[in-house]
């Protein structure tokens, strides 16, 4: 057993503070100490993107980001994403286009396409499947998840419009 | 073609499950968390065929946070009979011997040992002090050469290694 360090962070906008052993990886931190399961576990080695969060402005695979880095960053996960219970336009275009089943990787692809949406709203068919090509679906297959993404860029188009 | 119409079948309707899914709030089994929830870590085999001489776990034992660390040796004896696990007639022994490795490993990656400790790292931490003697034996690691005269055998009373003749 090592001993626990303080971390103190900003999750989903909430001011936080947890202990972690210095080895414990952020996903770890998420789900067994601060109890946001919502974020996945697949393969744990930064290939499948299950566990995609965002820290600060990137897009991280939480599996090989260390607890202690979340020191003074700003960690957004799936629960971060709806307001309330106002679902996220990607949210919603999952559901209506049956983009997932078993739900697995549905956490981190969200998370994903959420960031490429907010760094370029109406991106090509190429520039998604290029920018979720690191997170891996086994259930659904992609077109399904590709419609959904450009869905919701429509939607925020007119939104906009 | 019928052009029935029904309530469910031919539309798209929303999973019932989905709104949970896409928010993180559906609770999959590695999402609870019990009081006095252990971890298990098991260590396998790193060769294909071996036997193994000796099995050392005094040091994970007494590593803290362990709780127990089974190999073969903690089994009863088994009963030579045959069973059905789900996929037809086993011997019992066989089965026995696929979850933990008695005196030899059959293959590369064939479970050993077993370690059960009050987290994942702790059970992963202390698999890796658990001492085992190999014996590497020769192997045959494709269908042509596990069945090809003089091939090393897995089991002593299953010549060729062979499991079955099946015509049909």
């Amino acid at each position: 057993m090592h001993a626990k360090v303080r971390v103190q962070t900003t999750i989903n906008g909430d001011q936080t503070e947890f202990l972690c052993e210095p080895r414990q990886s952020l996903l770890e931190c998420l789900r067994d100490v601060l109890g946001l399961t919502g974020t996945k576990e697949g393969c744990n080695d930064g290939n499948c993107g299950a566990c995609t969060v965002m820290l600060d402005d990137r897009v991280v695979t939480s599996c090989l980001v260390l607890g202690v880095e979340a020191e003074g960053a700003r960690i957004t996960t799936i629960e971060g994403i709806s307001k309330g219970n106002e679902l996220h336009p990607l949210q919603r275009s999952f559901l209506e286009n049956a983009a997932l089943q078993c739900g697995i990787c549905t956490p981190g692809f969200i998370v994903a396409a959420k960031a490429l949406l907010d760094h370029e709203p109406n991106p090509t068919e190429d520039q998604i499947r290029l920018w979720l090509a690191n997170n891996l679906c086994r259930c659904t297959g992609y077109d399904k998840i590709i419609h959904a993404v450009q869905q919701a860029a429509a939607h925020s188009q007119e939104v906009r419009a | 073609m019928s052009t029935q119409q029904y309530t469910i079948v031919g539309t798209r309707p929303i999973r019932h499950d989905g709104a949970d899914k896409v928010t993180g709030r559906a609770q999959y089994g590695a999402d609870f968390q019990m009081a006095g929830l252990l971890f298990g870590h098991v260590l396998r085999s790193p060769h294909a065929h071996a036997r193994i001489k000796r099995i050392d776990t005094s040091k994970a034992e007494k590593f803290p946070g362990v709780k127990a660390v089974l190999t073969a040796a903690d089994f009863p004896p088994t009963p030579e009979r045959m069973v059905d696990l789900g996929e037809g007639d086993t011997p019992l022994s066989y089965a026995r011997g696929n979850v933990l490795a008695g005196g030899k490993a059959l293959y590369r990656g064939h479970a050993v040992a077993a370690v059960a400790a009050v987290n994942a790292h702790v059970a992963e931490e202390a698999a890796g002090l658990i001492e085992v003697e190999y014996e590497v034996l020769p192997a045959a690691v494709d269908l042509a050469a596990a069945i090809s005269p003089g091939a090393p055998l897995l089991y002593d009373d299953v010549p060729n290694n062979l499991c079955c003749n099946w015509s049909g």
